[in-house]
């Protein structure tokens, strides 16, 4: 016999709670991006590496790239927040981020209902999200 | 006449990348970016051809990333960096967007889904670093082969919509995975339980792995092995596939952003020409007979996929 752990109405509290953070953030995210790319695309925030100059440079690899252009790895590209191409990047990273903040949101759900094997399971892919967001996987440098 | 549109529209964007290529064999890459095309020229030609993408990659049920990467690298001027960095963040734009509807549904689970969005995310780390490291040429070999490995799975994989599953696996009782959901076209209940879990993680370790590597989404690969090796209902299968791939590309897309391999006048407006595609290609999809479209589909992977197993080569610069 099969164990069932949902409600008739599918709907737990944790996955709706889940359901409404992630829908929050991906508007929030494609909001600021749309609003990014539109400030850099028509040059109202000039861009560190012009777009003019781009089709010439992006033939080369990331690595090339980046030194062409004295760039470098992680989380270097806050500092370049007035330019419009890193500006992009506050919201493709917020989007990035989205999964450890909706993780974060339903843990302590898993941890009232006693669901502890998934509560493991969660901390340990927050730490996996965070490793990889830290630039500790670095290649170029 | 939307089918015959849709069709015509499908083989455009199949030939879009062999006419483009045809140039290919007498304009090299580098060539290309210098022929004169203005960057705003080939973010609208980025867009149009994710558009079309979206809508085929919906209808044929397949992600967009695994389209995107190869007809992309092939056949645009971008290095393969830059393109796998879009690829993750477009897959991972469209499984976001997606999430709240599938959660909604019933049929995206949490407790099937994060135990393997775990081991996927990891060893897509390992993946996209192993990606990176690699040289061009030969990352597009074996991108062109799994792409063409893709479009056989595709094609001869039979997928059940209700996997008998007997007993369930000492991993998935002690990880809690069995589900309930509503079946709109059954009008009933299904309850469903999973089996060959173990099996399965070690599946979701290697998917990650190559998603990672080639910056695709991996719902070719997830559907398949959530349907056929753990027994969950194909529309499970299909919403957890998605919901498990904002999970799982999201490791990945942050290798890829902190060693440079993500450019915003590529990546943007690809996510925002998938998304658009998507949408029309979800209201397109109740309309047309998915199987021809399918077809389509696996046709342009194997094109796309010989196309970059020829470049990586060096055969069909």
């Amino acid at each position: 016999m099969i164990e069932v752990h949902e409600t008739v109405q599918y709907t737990t509290p944790r996955r709706m709670a889940y359901a409404a953070l992630l829908h929050h953030c991906v508007n929030i995210g494609f909001v600021m991006l749309l609003v990014a790319f539109g400030l850099y695309a028509s040059g109202l925030v000039p861009a560190h590496v012009a777009l003019d100059s781009l089709p010439s440079q992006w033939g080369l690899s990331a690595k090339d790239f980046m030194a062409k252009n004295q760039l470098r790895g992680g989380w270097s590209w806050l500092r370049l927040l007035n330019r419009g191409d890193y500006l992009c990047f506050v919201g493709l990273a917020f989007l990035s981020l989205t999964t450890v903040f909706c993780y974060v949101r339903v843990l302590p759900f898993f941890l009232r209902e006693k669901k502890h094997a998934l509560a493991v399971v969660i901390v340990a892919e927050i730490v996996v999200l965070l490793a990889a967001a830290s630039g500790i996987f670095s290649i170029n440098h | 006449m939307i089918k015959r549109l849709l069709l015509i529209g499908g083989m455009v964007l199949g030939l879009l990348p062999v006419v483009m290529a045809a140039g290919g064999t007498e304009l090299p890459v580098d060539a290309l970016a210098a022929s004169g095309m203005p960057w705003w020229g080939w973010c609208l030609l980025l867009f149009i051809t994710t558009f079309l993408i979206g809508i085929v990659a919906v209808i044929g049920g397949v992600g967009g990333g695994v389209l995107f990467v190869p007809i992309v690298s092939g056949f645009f001027p971008f290095h393969l960096d830059f393109v796998r960095g879009a690829g993750l963040l477009l897959a991972l734009a469209c499984a976001l967007s997606s999430g709240p509807g599938l959660l909604h549904s019933g049929m995206a689970n949490l407790r099937l889904v994060m135990p393997l969005a775990l081991v996927a995310s990891s060893s897509s780390i390992i993946g996209s670093m192993i990606g990176l490291a690699l040289p061009e040429n030969v990352v597009e070999i074996t991108l062109g082969l799994t792409i063409m490995a893709i479009s056989g799975l595709m094609f001869f994989t039979k997928r059940m919509d209700f996997p008998v599953v007997k007993q369930q696996d000492r991993m998935a009782r002690w990880l809690d995975v069995s589900g309930i959901y509503h079946d709109p076209s059954l009008g009933s209940d299904v309850e469903w339980q999973v089996h060959r879990t173990p099996l399965g993680m070690v599946l979701f370790f290697f998917i990650g792995i190559l998603g990672g590597m080639f910056g695709l989404g991996a719902g070719w690969a997830n559907v398949p092995v959530l349907n056929l090796v753990m027994g969950t209902p194909l529309k499970v299968a299909a919403a957890s596939s998605g919901f498990l791939i904002s999970i799982a590309n999201t490791s990945a897309t942050w290798v890829y952003l902190n060693n440079g391999a993500v450019l915003a006048v590529i990546t943007v407006p690809s996510v925002m020409g998938i998304m658009l595609g998507a949408k029309i290609g979800q209201r397109l999809l109740k309309r047309i007979r998915a199987a021809n479209v399918k077809r389509v589909v696996v046709i342009m992977l194997l094109l796309a996929g010989l196309r970059a197993f020829l470049k990586g080569t060096g055969l069909w610069v």
